[in-house]
């Protein structure tokens, strides 16, 4: 019984020691329950995430998302597709002009700021997130034009430039910039793995624009030239696309180009 | 109250259940509450949203239907085989189940009484609407494929209904040509329902069309324009009463609803327990009823998200996705009896 005693006093005051020691965080207790959740808790949340986007409304899909990544916070690519799937939602259809152009203003205000709370948990990956966000604006006008009057003077062009801004602080250099059309491949996989072709063709449109930023024009040219093949293939038009199966970049679309 | 009355197995089960289930459930939903507030999603309208909470509202049900489970199995000794005390209780219960059944009555009314607050109240506070709506999923014609070649497609409802908005949720198929958005028009009973057409280019896309309210009784759908094929299942075309239904009868009859994981976690408890001793019975059970509610199988899961998002329960479809589970549980109480029977031989 003594010893027994002993052990839980023993016990209790390395448990004490470790804390003082480690001082833990909020955020990283956060993550242990995450962590002791994650198995138990992951099935069933894509389960419900499926439901949602088969019975449910564009907000109820996002905020199963945002349950589902809770539990995954460092899986950017998961957090832009979601984001970009909520932001670039054709909205409701009753609604018209102005009225239209501002819900999709709010929705792009929505998910800009969820991965921007995202991008403390994303480690590593913070620049790649931080790329896809400078993505976002250009997309969702391209979408929906009217969404443009919206947004800060500068337009799109001032909000990348503000998250791209933050990636090169960050340490990625002058070279964010070009890498931001070579992203598109990633993302556009993940929209079309998600079942949005119209938000994948929107991210090609946005990828050949941005493309004009790479500096060496050769490679620009060709890469402009191959997602307008894409592009094309996507919008149902005969296209011949061996150039881009011999493109190994282009590898995470091959199942939706075949 | 008879003093036999307050002596049967039910009753004793029942208050045994209340005592342990009651607290637990409490606590569990005041845990679910806090954490709903706590990571409240970012979305235009969590007005929109709150069938997304339903994983705290199905939180202290599991919790409740959980303790009422492993107080049963513990409480009653004939739930398991070679308990101490069960000799006795089979000479003195003489049914075919031997009051296993008198148990699981018990324990379904506990979990009943403590599920009633939290399906009204509770769930009220998570944001289910005070109100309900009718939500009929208009039957599929035999070929449901709207496209170029076929650009009708008549749907037909089982009897006239009273409803003052429609839902489209088609599943796209590539398009037969440059993509254009294929733009709809619905006609109900060979009248436009709306002056706006419906576009979809893609799976997944939900259009809502609210009218002013009326009978209907066909609807039809015609293709104007585009080049992507729709299709049309049943459930892809959702007509929404007009008639308000009340919220707190929605959340009684959602009460019910909760106790069928529990029937069938305590049916097979029942089944397993005329050969198994208590460790195997318990985890059967608990795998049954952690199935059953996380896992999403049975009717509970749609139900708790149609009670918060509004959707009216009593309808022939919410039967009809009860009757497997009900079924299963049946057959497995109906096993136990002959189990039983041949171990009294």
């Amino acid at each position: 019984m003594i010893a027994g005693s002993w052990s839980v006093m023993l016990a209790a005051g390395c448990l004490a020691g470790a804390i003082s020691l480690v001082q833990p965080r909020l955020d990283d207790a956060r993550e242990l329950a995450s962590w002791a959740a994650r198995p138990a808790v992951l099935p069933f949340a894509w389960a419900a995430q499926r439901a949602a986007m088969h019975s449910g409304n564009s907000d109820e899909v996002f905020a199963r998302a945002q349950q589902l990544l809770d539990l995954l916070p460092t899986w950017t690519d998961g957090h832009a597709v979601f984001a970009g799937q909520f932001a670039l939602d054709g909205g409701d259809l009753a609604q018209t002009g102005p009225e239209r152009s501002a819900a999709a203003h709010r929705r792009l205000q929505i998910a800009l700021a969820w991965l921007e709370n995202a991008r403390r948990q994303a480690g590593r990956r913070e620049i790649e997130l931080l790329e896809q966000m400078a993505f976002l604006p250009d997309i969702a006008v391209a979408r929906e034009p009217g969404l443009a009057a919206l947004l800060p003077a500068g337009g799109t062009a001032a909000m990348a430039d503000h998250y791209l801004a933050i990636a090169e602080q960050l340490g990625a250099g002058p070279v964010v910039r070009e890498n931001r059309t070579f992203l598109a491949v990633q993302y556009c996989r993940g929209l079309l793995d998600a079942g949005d072709r119209r938000g994948a063709l929107a991210v090609l449109g946005a990828a050949i624009v941005r493309s004009a930023d790479v500096r060496d024009r050769d490679l620009a040219t060709e890469w402009s030239a191959h997602l307008t093949l894409v592009q094309q293939h996507l919008l149902g038009e005969p296209t011949d696309l061996s150039a881009v199966f011999a493109d190994l970049r282009f590898e995470p679309l091959f199942p939706y180009l075949r | 109250m008879s003093r036999r009355a307050t002596r049967h197995p039910a009753i004793f089960t029942l208050q045994r259940c209340l005592r342990t289930a009651a607290l637990p459930a409490l606590g569990a939903a005041v845990v679910a509450f806090t954490l709903a507030m706590w990571t409240e999603p970012m979305v235009a309208s969590a007005a929109a949203a709150t069938g997304a909470r339903a994983p705290w509202l199905s939180l202290p049900i599991f919790v409740c239907a959980f303790s009422c489970v492993v107080t049963t199995v513990l409480f009653w000794p004939l739930l398991a085989a070679r308990r101490p005390g069960s000799d006795w209780l089979r000479r003195l219960q003489r049914g075919p189940l031997h009051g296993c059944g008198a148990a699981l009555s018990g324990a379904l009314l506990a979990s009943l009484l403590v599920c009633a607050p939290l399906c009204t109240v509770y769930a009220s506070a998570l944001g289910a609407p005070s109100i309900a709506r009718t939500h009929t999923l208009v039957p599929a014609p035999a070929e449901p494929l709207l496209s170029a070649k076929r650009p009708h497609l008549h749907f037909a409802l089982a009897a006239p209904l009273l409803g003052n908005e429609l839902r489209l949720r088609p599943l796209a198929s590539l398009p037969e040509g440059p993509l254009r958005a294929s733009r709809v028009r619905v006609m109900a009973d060979g009248a436009p329902l709306a002056a706006a057409t419906a576009e979809f280019d893609q799976t997944g896309q939900i259009v809502r069309i609210p009218f002013a309210s009326r009978t209907i009784s066909a609807l039809e759908l015609v293709l104007e324009d585009g080049t992507v094929p729709l299709f049309f299942p049943t459930g892809s075309v959702e007509l929404i009463g007009a008639g308000e239904q009340s919220g707190l009868a929605n959340g009684l009859f959602l009460a019910l609803l909760a106790q069928i994981p529990l029937f069938v976690a305590l049916a097979f408890a029942c089944l397993a327990g005329a050969v198994a001793a208590l460790p195997t019975v318990l985890a059967v059970a608990v795998g049954v009823l952690f199935v059953m509610t996380v896992g999403g199988e049975g009717p509970l899961t749609a139900a708790l998200q149609g009670r918060l998002q509004g959707h009216w329960l009593l309808t022939t479809s919410v039967f009809r996705q009860c009757v497997p589970s009900l079924l299963l549980g049946s057959t497995a109480m109906i096993g136990a009896m002959m189990l039983r029977r041949r171990s009294r031989r």
